[in-house]
């Protein structure tokens, strides 16, 4: 498969975090979060970023955010490049890269109406009249699955869904290059998740956008994104096909990852477990400090 | 007064409101009903709007002019003609009292509009942008708040004069640092909200973030804290008028009537009344709006339902009722028995109409066997188990038939006895391991205290059989690490910890309320092995509270699947997972993420939970079936189907519930 040039490229991206020290004159040092992290996503793709609480997933998506103060390394998205940390992230870039996050009732702004929420980025960014954007707004909420008279409610008369498909709106508002998805679909029961996925993906058949999917659990992962990376303390450790990362996955921790995720076929499960038992033994003694 | 009808959704069905709900009200609207359903806080504001008005009209109403007396009539009784009679001077009592008013209320505004005019903008600024003029202004404050502030203004005025306005202003600076304090530190909370993140994502400047996002969030509570600095301005107007620092004489403020009642006060005992309950009834009436207003925002945190400690007896169900009980897997001599159990809650605080979160639940548990409970969030699944254990909070209420527990009756017991039976024979796990464990304490107190409080162990005892618990679920050098702090362990190992503590009185039952969700998926394997394993080591029986198809499929042997309050489906996890007999099952498998290659969309279920105070009579599931039929709309009983129950008139035709298109074709 060749692939057309990339939308947004991170290069040897750090982030560290000064470690506490005991003593003022003892000399400063500190832990990396991020260590020399790179990938690349094409216009229309999904690459799903995977890995475990603390790993520097959710890390690396606030730092393309520009969230998040960088210690080395690039990140480019089009022709815009943030770079120095601490740097004011550029209006064209707030436009062409937005987010999702995991708890979709603690992003969206309590005192605000759905108009409101989702007609935010238009009246910052476009000098579109008032109806034209309520118009692009009811576009929008039809997009994903929301309807014109969800208009004047809070978010709180919504459900965890669809709270999240008003995040997404949101997002999709300024028609982004990229939106950076945090966890979307994690805080939610598993009859809605698959909802919520299935509208991100037919937004991104509808509009091209490319996600950065930031996810914990594989099963989900896969089933959204064309590329996988495998996220272990602060390290890509693999990066690849999504069906070959999870049929054949090269790095230990990737097959301890995917060994771990239950299945509802209940012999496979038992199968898995004992397969994972080994597995789980060899890990530790390579990584003798994991889950201390 | 027209109250719209959604100003009754109780706080427990709030998140589940479906898709087809209408709020026609708009919130303002809302507000005000609700507000204007309270008893004495719409007293108090009618109170303030007269006082208001009296104030403003004043030199209209006023009978007589404030400042003229005669001298020949001094200090007389009420009257006919002086309706509170007349002061020292012989000026109308009643007169003087309406233009205080004036003088208490414009030294109120002063004080308070100088307030919030220097405290909010200041406070919002260095709120959100902090640094060094965030130190060097809350030093400052800090100094400000140490001094008693009622001294500092008369200090001030000493120094700079007498006189309202004068004074109400160093008033109002003094409270501008108040305000200041409060914004602050709600900015600071509130720029840790995502919703603030998300603003910036988009693009929102500062100005805008802070006016239109940050500031409508954090007005709650500057309104309630405004309306308590008006009360008090009025008592600090009239202790400065009382001192000859305030209002000056003979402009009438009722601090400097009380001075002139004080100086006769053994002749004429009557002149102190009028201007004393003045004070009195308008600071009352401030703080009583004030609180009205608080509890009309704090609806937002009411709700919680499971957080709880206080436990109330059971109450016996009446009606005796042949039922289908779900009795699955075990021999004839269930460990636990549970026959129509429900929980309800008020539908709105203080309010005789009670929902349902959990509907007549009938299950037994069997001995040594692993049963989960299934359902998503808001069916009642932890309800159900908080009630088992006698932990449903106050409002909520649990009526049973029978709940029994190893040959004994649980309903009607006192909290004492339910008490005997948490501490030995349940043991309890929660989802967040670190939140449940005390950072103050180690470890090994924590292990300790309850086998020294319940079982009577030495302290030496206790720390070697805490040692031993440890030991028993795999934590490597157990002794030592009894004297770390909570902190020092993670997510994982503090589960450990906590099936340690749950395990420490070698109980029947083991409930387990989504023990593995907050944690890593790779942890969380490791604790499904260790609870298996000890399960089948001390031969217990275990409840197991999860959202997750892939927990049940590797630890339970049988199932309960929660829809709404009701138990839908009941059966032994292989017949179940095998062939769904209800649909709402069949759903949630198809809907499970697999490790599969991507085909087309995923199946989901369509729509969302029904709310649980809008509920039909008929099938509980069927707004969101693909298979419903007329039948549904009458209710649905749970019946026994093989050696497993469900609640569907269609079980028995054996529909292609699990086809994936039926759930993936819409």
């Amino acid at each position: 498969m060749t692939r057309r040039p990339p939308l947004l490229e991170v290069q040897d991206l750090s982030v560290r975090y000064p470690a506490a020290r005991r003593f003022p004159w003892w000399k400063s040092r500190s832990n990396a979060a991020v260590d020399h992290v790179s990938f690349d996503i094409a216009p229309g793709e999904t690459l799903g970023l995977v890995g475990e609480s603390g790993s520097g997933k959710s890390t690396v998506g606030r730092a393309i955010l520009g969230l998040q103060r960088i210690s080395a390394g690039t990140i480019r998205c089009d022709d815009v490049h943030i770079t120095d940390a601490g740097r004011k992230v550029p209006r064209s870039y707030r436009r062409r890269v937005q987010a999702v996050f995991q708890d979709p009732y603690g992003s969206l702004n309590p005192t605000m109406i759905v108009a409101d929420l989702v007609g935010e980025p238009l009246a910052l960014h476009t000098d579109l009249p008032r109806s034209t954007r309520t118009e692009r707004v009811v576009e929008l909420l039809e997009m994903v699955g929301l309807r014109s008279r969800h208009l004047s409610r809070h978010p709180y008369q919504f459900s965890g869904g669809q709270q999240q498909r008003i995040a997404i709106a949101r997002a999709l508002a300024l028609e982004p290059a990229l939106i950076i998805l945090d966890e979307p679909v994690s805080s939610l029961d598993v009859s809605i998740q698959s909802q919520v996925i299935n509208v991100l993906e037919q937004v991104q058949a509808k509009t091209g956008v490319s996600y950065l999917f930031i996810a914990h659990d594989l099963a989900v992962v896969r089933h959204i994104s064309a590329r996988i990376a495998v996220m272990y303390r602060g390290r890509i450790v693999e990066e690849g096909e999504a069906d070959r990362v999870c049929e054949k996955p090269e790095h230990p921790y990737s097959q301890l990852l995917l060994s771990s995720i239950l299945n509802v076929d209940l012999r496979d499960q038992a199968q898995r477990r004992a397969y994972r038992h080994e597995l789980a033994a060899s890990f530790r003694r390579q990584e003798p400090t994991v889950d201390q | 007064m027209t109250v719209s009808p959604d100003a009754t959704v109780p706080a427990t069905s709030r998140p589940d409101a479906g898709p087809d709900r209408d709020f026609p009200g708009k919130r303002s609207r809302k507000m005000l009903a609700r507000f204007l359903e309270q008893k004495s806080a719409p007293t108090a504001g009618l109170f303030l709007l007269a006082i208001v008005a009296v104030a403003v009209f004043a030199p209209y109403l006023a009978p007589h002019p404030q400042d003229a007396g005669d001298l020949l009539r001094p200090s007389e009784m009420p009257s006919v003609d002086h309706w509170l009679g007349t002061d020292s001077l012989g000026r109308d009592v009643l007169s003087r009292l309406m233009f205080g008013a004036r003088a208490a209320l414009l030294a109120a505004l002063v004080a308070v509009s100088i307030a919030v005019a220097v405290g909010l903008p200041l406070g919002l600024v260095l709120g959100y942008r902090g640094g060094w003029a965030d130190r060097l202004v809350m030093r400052l404050a800090e100094g400000v708040n140490a001094m008693p502030f009622l001294l500092v203004a008369i200090t001030l005025i000493a120094v700079l004069g007498p006189g309202l306005t004068k004074s109400m202003v160093i008033v109002g600076v003094i409270y501008a640092v108040m305000v200041l304090r409060l914004v602050r530190g709600e900015v600071l909370a509130a720029r840790e909200e995502l919703y603030v993140t998300g603003a910036l994502v988009v693009g929102v400047g500062t100005t805008r973030l802070l006016w239109r996002h940050v500031l409508p969030n954090i007005a709650p509570s500057l309104i309630v804290q405004v309306t308590t600095m008006f009360a008090t301005s009025i008592i600090v107007e009239a202790t400065l008028s009382f001192l000859g620092l305030g209002t000056q004489p003979p402009q009438a403020s009722w601090g400097n009537m009380l001075a002139d009642a004080q100086a006769s006060a053994f002749d004429h005992w009557f002149l102190a009344l009028p201007a004393g309950f003045a004070i009195m009834i308008t600071v009352l009436a401030f703080n009583l709006f004030g609180d009205g207003l608080r509890d009309l925002f704090s609806r937002e945190s009411a709700g919680s339902v499971l957080n709880a400690n206080a436990a109330r007896p059971l109450v016996e169900g009446v009606v005796e009722r042949e039922h289908s009980a779900g009795s699955v897997g075990g021999d004839g001599d269930p460990l636990m028995s549970v026959r129509r159990l429900s929980v309800s809650f008020p539908a709105r605080p203080s309010s005789d109409e009670r929902i349902d979160v959990v509907t007549e639940v009938s299950f037994d548990i069997g001995r040594r066997r692993v049963i989960a409970l299934v359902g998503e969030s808001g069916s009642g699944k932890s309800v159900t188990a908080m009630a088992l254990l006698g932990l449903v909070p106050d409002p909520g209420r649990v009526t049973a038939e029978t709940i029994g527990f190893d040959g004994r009756e649980l309903t009607g017991a006192n909290e004492r006895e339910l008490r005997a039976i948490r501490a030995r024979e349940i043991g309890v796990i929660f989802q967040d391991p670190l939140k449940a464990l005390n950072p103050a304490f180690t470890i090994g107190t924590q292990m300790t205290e309850s086998m020294r409080v319940v079982e009577g162990m030495s302290k030496r005892d206790a720390r070697i059989r805490a040692a031993e618990l440890l030991d028993m679920v795999r934590i490597d050098r157990a002794a030592d690490r009894l004297d770390d702090y909570p902190h020092q362990f993670s997510g994982g190992m503090a589960q450990r910890v906590m099936i340690a503590m749950a395990l420490s009185s070698s109980p029947k039952l083991l409930v387990a309320d989504e023990p593995t969700t907050a944690l890593d998926v790779t942890v969380q394997s490791d604790i499904l092995d260790l609870l298996r394993d000890l399960q089948a080591e001390t031969g217990m029986s275990m409840l197991i509270i999860t959202h997750d198809q892939g927990v049940v499929a590797d630890i339970a042997d049988d199932l309960m699947v929660m829809y709404a309050g009701e138990l839908v489906e009941v059966g032994t996890v292989e017949k179940v997972f095998e062939e769904p007999r209800h649909p709402y099952t069949a759903g949630l498998l198809a809907s499970v993420p697999r490790n599969r290659r991507r085909e087309g969309t995923l199946p989901s279920i369509p729509g969302t939970v029904p709310a649980l105070d809008e509920l039909g009579p008929g099938c509980r599931f069927g707004a969101r079936c693909p298979f419903v039929v007329d039948r549904c709309r009458e209710p649905v009983d749970l019946v026994g189907l093989g050696d497993g129950a469900v609640r569907c008139v269609r079980a028995p035709e054996r529909l292609a519930l699990g086809d994936a298109d039926i759930w993936s074709g819409r």
